[in-house]
């Protein structure tokens, strides 16, 4: 069975696939964090810096980035080997992709929240944690999930700068294979098939969160979240 | 600095290049968008079952994979193509399943009083649909379709993999000669900021002037 033999052979990429663009997703989900509490300052100048990295991070695209980091960075001495580069470059765009998502969450609890707790004394930080937090969660998580699967497909970069990921490896068995069509439709279906459970765990949560059969975002790329806004 | 001069030429050839690729793509994704935009809110279920299939495997697969499928798999079956035109149909396909969504949504949102004023008027469906679904539904989907045209002036970039001549490939080919990886990333990777950025301010302002 031709078709069992790619299959076999492009399943050893899934673990890079996956290492790639979870490892990102915790350091953007990470990163994002202070990115909007630097946007949410009462201080323009802090808030200026959150939003350069957001424009900047997001206003070019993650290929050059990735070149800056893999090829660029060696003549600092900094070398990173494909997958770290792979990880850190998604993890930064990431950063700015989730501090978008963030935001939204936050903007979708209304102000008056905010002012009662403020009227009642109760500090910035406790308005966060037992205000803000709890409720923007619930706009938040499902874009955040939608976010992660558009990062599956996208992390498909890193094959460019050498990790052996799912596309790396349907490269190199589309030179040995007479049937080039067929093995890259192999790894087709292969993104479709990862991104099918993330997209289940995402709408249990989004049934769970909201209490109501919201149809939850579609799959998101990594530029998509633009809309986000 | 006098460097920087000597290869901005090469640069700016392959950001042309750039652009030529999102006009090829925009120009077969954006038709093909409303065929299934219209198709989605078809009559007939099988219709509405393909478009809406086409449109998860269009945005499900990496677009990365949908260039080499189109590049390298479709030869496999004696269909050969320039590196350019395979990465104008596959961006275009991936553009098209993302798009539609836009599309449909406008189409959506124009009141159904409209329709059934314009069939109570005598216009057959297709005629509601082309005269007065889509020209009103174009209002609604300008910003988002404007800020679809930037994310896909940036998937470009992607179309090094099949040695496409544009902005990345320039960058590369160039670094390759001088050995200035870093200075060439950097200053590839700013033009496309300085499209981007201005582009994406402008679909906000013209968002903001929709909705008020």
């Amino acid at each position: 069975m031709v078709i069992f033999d790619i299959f076999t052979t492009l399943l050893q990429g899934v673990k890079y696939t996956l290492l790639v663009s979870f490892a990102a997703f915790f350091l953007g989900a990470l990163i994002a964090v202070p990115v909007t509490a630097a946007r949410r300052s009462r201080y323009a100048f802090v808030r200026g810096i959150g939003t350069a990295y957001v424009e900047l991070l997001r206003g070019i695209p993650p290929l050059p980035w990735l070149f800056i980091v893999f090829f660029g960075l060696p003549s600092f001495g900094v070398i990173l080997p494909p997958i770290q580069s792979g990880i850190l470059v998604f993890g930064l765009v990431g950063g700015a992709y989730l501090t978008e998502i963030y935001r939204s969450g936050f903007r979708a609890v209304p102000n008056g929240q905010v002012e009662a707790g403020e009227a009642l004394g109760v500090s910035r930080f406790y308005i966060y944690v037992k205000i803000l937090i709890p409720q923007a969660v619930r706009t938040m998580l499902p874009l955040a999930i939608a976010y992660l699967i558009g990062l599956l497909k996208d992390s498909a970069i890193v094959s460019i700068v050498g990790v052996q990921d799912i596309s790396a490896l349907s490269l190199v068995e589309n030179r040995s294979s007479s049937d080039g069509l067929l093995v890259f439709i192999v790894a087709s279906a292969m993104y479709l098939i990862l991104s099918v459970p993330i997209g289940i765990f995402g709408r249990w949560l989004g049934v769970r969160l909201t209490g109501r059969r919201k149809r939850t975002p579609e799959p998101a790329t990594v530029t998509e979240a633009v809309m986000i806004r | 600095m006098n460097d920087v001069m000597s290869y901005l030429p090469t640069l700016l050839r392959g950001l042309g290049m750039s652009f030529l690729l999102l006009l090829a793509l925009v120009a077969i994704g954006t038709p093909l968008a409303f065929l299934l935009a219209v198709a989605q809110r078809s009559r007939f279920s099988g219709i509405r079952w393909i478009a809406i299939a086409f449109i998860e495997i269009a945005r499900g697969i990496p677009s990365l994979i949908l260039l080499y499928l189109v590049y390298f798999g479709l030869p496999s079956v004696n269909l050969s193509l320039s590196s350019f035109t395979a990465a104008a149909i596959g961006l275009g396909i991936n553009y098209a399943g993302y798009v539609s969504e836009t599309v449909k949504s406008g189409l959506d949102a124009v009141p159904r009083g409209q329709t059934e004023a314009a069939a109570a008027l005598g216009l057959g469906r297709g005629n509601v649909t082309r005269f007065v679904t889509i020209p009103q539904s174009v209002r609604i989907i300008t910003p988002p379709f404007l800020s679809w045209i930037i994310v896909y002036f940036q998937t470009t970039s992607i179309a090094f993999a099949i040695a496409v001549p544009e902005l990345m490939s320039a960058a590369y080919s160039v670094a390759n000669a001088n050995f200035q990886y870093l200075t060439l990333f950097i200053i590839a990777g700013l033009l496309y900021a300085i499209i981007s950025i201005p582009g994406s301010q402008l679909t906000s302002v013209l968002e903001r002037k929709r909705s008020r």
